[in-house]
């Protein structure tokens, strides 16, 4: 019995046997909490809850296309979710990532202070959002009162006001956000191109420009793509800021998470979106986020610079 | 000739009027840090009327008005009576739910430490032990596991929270440590790449001289691949530590009446919910007297600064581990 015990567990089927083991615990996870949690998604979307008489539990019924009507006209009465969204992401494209990347080739040059720079570009990373919220807000209030001697600080003026207080916030902290992994692509880059430019006269802007830039082109890419898929996920410490009364400063984000909190599967107040709205929602953002990101990444992997 | 170029090249690099103008930004950057939060902790050591009533937030504590918040008073009071009172209610099934608690400084700390150390532990072995059989073992089903998870990470697939949610209210994992842990365990994200390239740049021979051995593919992966990934393992979970540390969102959503103290802290910062109940032994009107203190700005400061001073002495602490460049092509020191 021993015999025909060894002869069956080979090398290879025990490798196997292990190799089945280890990854069915995760596989399964993965089947319940990403591929039925995304099917549920969609199933969803088409469905609606209504409380049985009786009041335990509740009906699902077939509900069409209602969910994605309701979604939409509740959106349309708040047109500002998404220019807030677009400015939130364009600050961030188009301001935050290039000064990123500058600051990020400060540091793998280890230009004066260097090292403690590279420490305090982290301290609002590892430091809550709860805390540097709740301070910036003091400041922009208390303080700005006290030295400048007006009835009301930066949170208490317009629309207008409020919106690029709270982006200049998120603009502010996220600075370090992306060091580590621009910096992480710099420092693999192969010394002997940089000493080679300089032999040919390079400067340092040419050497970031002509070099630098193009080597960790992938990077950047990888940062435009992420940031692209959260445009319409990420709250931008808006709840934070103003819990429940964001109103004309919301980004879609912001709407999202904030009626997944109150929401439930059958919600009486007009004020909050049912669970099935809010996947319809969820879908109806899916839509445009997926073939966005994929052609912004096709895009930009196409018109690129070339390493040589 | 060598050493003169890369001296030059070195010297031309400090001088640059690039570097100067960055050096400038970093410079006025790094003040804006130190002032932010010097501003907090020097106003944490005021009492409210110092603070509001005086309109004294720049200066330095009045020790008439703040004598006892000097001596670390606001700190005291926040650890010995600041409370947070929560609750939920949502739809399953089998009816309604509602469940509320009222929680003191002790006990959302031990919410932190069960949410952060055991979630950070299952969030740093799972995608490296997934990893590390993926890169070792050559199946076909390797590569299936390698392409999924970078659909996952690319393909932006939003409003996944809401079924969630009503998935574990309905198998019975909200509100409850089991089911935070499972939702956990999963081998998805960007530090299963991580750990991919690090395996796969291993030597199979450490591998195969334990198999001659007679080492199972269990003691294999125990006794050497573990120990021997341990600095990446440890980097990764340090990251994830601090980012769960100061995530109060998802306590939020999913442990609604286990509040961390990022979450805790929150609550009594921006929404003023304090405990509604007093301690024993305290009247209810001793206790709304200290209640009204908390409602205080300086009050509102201290209770974030004893979230943020842990994580800063960690920072400072492991900034190393925590700075190090962790990139698809390993741990670099």
């Amino acid at each position: 019995m021993e015999k025909v015990n060894k002869k069956f567990w080979t090398r290879g089927r025990k490798r196997l046997l292990f190799y089945t083991l280890i990854l069915a615990l995760p596989v399964i996870h993965f089947l319940i909490f990403y591929v039925y949690i995304n099917f549920n998604s969609i199933i969803m979307a088409f469905q609606s809850y209504k409380a049985k008489p009786s009041s335990t539990g509740y009906d699902i019924t077939f509900a069409g296309f209602d969910n994605f009507v309701a979604v939409f006209d509740r959106l349309k009465t708040q047109p500002w979710v998404f220019t807030n969204s677009l400015w939130h992401y364009l600050i961030g494209l188009c301001v935050s990532m290039p000064l990123s990347l500058f600051l990020s080739f400060y540091l793998y040059k280890k230009a004066p202070f260097a090292g403690l720079f590279k420490v305090i570009l982290f301290i609002p990373g590892v430091v809550s959002g709860v805390v540097f919220v709740l301070l910036y807000k003091y400041i922009v209030t208390d303080v700005w009162i006290a030295l400048f001697d007006t009835k009301s600080g930066l949170l208490g003026m317009g629309a207008d006001t409020k919106l690029w207080t709270t982006i200049f916030y998120n603009f502010w902290v996220g600075l370090g956000g992306h060091f580590l992994l621009y910096s992480g692509g710099m420092s693999n880059i192969n010394e002997s191109i940089v000493e080679s430019a300089k032999l040919d006269g390079a400067n340092t802007f040419q050497e970031m420009l002509h070099i630098t830039l193009p080597m960790i082109y992938p990077t950047i890419v990888t940062f435009i793509v992420i940031e692209m898929s959260s445009l319409f996920v990420n709250q931008r410490n808006l709840y934070t800021f103003f819990q429940e009364g964001a109103e004309e400063l919301s980004t879609l984000g912001y709407v999202l998470f904030v009626q997944t909190l109150h929401g439930d599967l059958i919600m009486d107040n007009p004020k909050w979106m049912s669970y099935s709205e809010l996947t319809a929602l969820g879908l109806m953002m899916t839509a445009v986020l997926m073939p966005l990101t994929l052609g912004i990444k096709k895009i930009l992997e196409k018109v690129g610079p070339s390493v040589d | 000739m060598e050493k003169t170029v890369q001296k030059q090249s070195k010297k031309k690099g400090k001088f640059s009027p690039l570097f100067l103008i960055i050096g400038i930004i970093l410079a006025l950057y790094a003040l804006s840090i130190f002032f932010i939060l010097g501003w907090g902790f020097l106003n944490t050591f005021k009492a409210s009327n110092d603070f509001s009533l005086d309109r004294n937030v720049l200066g330095l504590p009045n020790p008439d008005r703040s004598k006892d918040q000097i001596a670390f008073g606001n700190y005291l009071m926040c650890l010995e009576y600041l409370s947070v009172s929560v609750g939920t209610e949502y739809l399953t099934p089998y009816g309604p739910v509602s469940e509320s608690a009222t929680v003191l400084i002790p006990e959302m700390l031990l919410n932190t430490i069960l949410y952060t150390v055991v979630s950070a532990l299952i969030m740093s072995f799972v995608p490296a032990i997934c990893a590390y059989v993926c890169a070792e073992y050559k199946y076909k089903f390797s590569g299936i596991m390698y392409a999924v998870n970078l659909f996952v990470i690319t393909m932006p697939i939003v409003g996944a929270t809401v079924p969630t949610l009503t998935l574990v209210r309905t198998i019975g994992l909200y509100n409850n440590w089991i089911g935070n842990y499972i939702l956990k365990f999963t081998f998805t994200g960007s530090y299963f790449f991580v750990y991919w390239a690090f395996y796969k740049g291993f030597s199979g021979s450490y591998s195969e001289a334990a198999e001659i051995d007679g080492a199972s593919q269990l003691q294999i992966l125990t006794r050497i691949i573990i120990p021997l990934s341990a600095k990446t393992i440890t980097t990764v979970a340090l990251l994830v530590f601090v980012g769960l540390w100061n995530d109060y969102n998802t306590p939020m959503l999913f442990l609604p009446t286990h509040p961390t103290l990022a979450y805790g802290i929150w609550r009594v910062a921006y929404s003023g919910m304090i405990g509604t109940k007093p301690p024993a032994g305290m009247s209810a009107l001793e206790y709304g007297i200290i209640k009204r203190q908390f409602y205080g700005v300086p009050m509102k400061i201290t209770a974030c600064m004893i979230l943020a001073l842990p994580i800063l002495i960690i920072f400072i602490i492991a900034k190393d581990k925590l700075m190090g460049n962790l990139s698809m092509g390993g741990v670099k020191e």
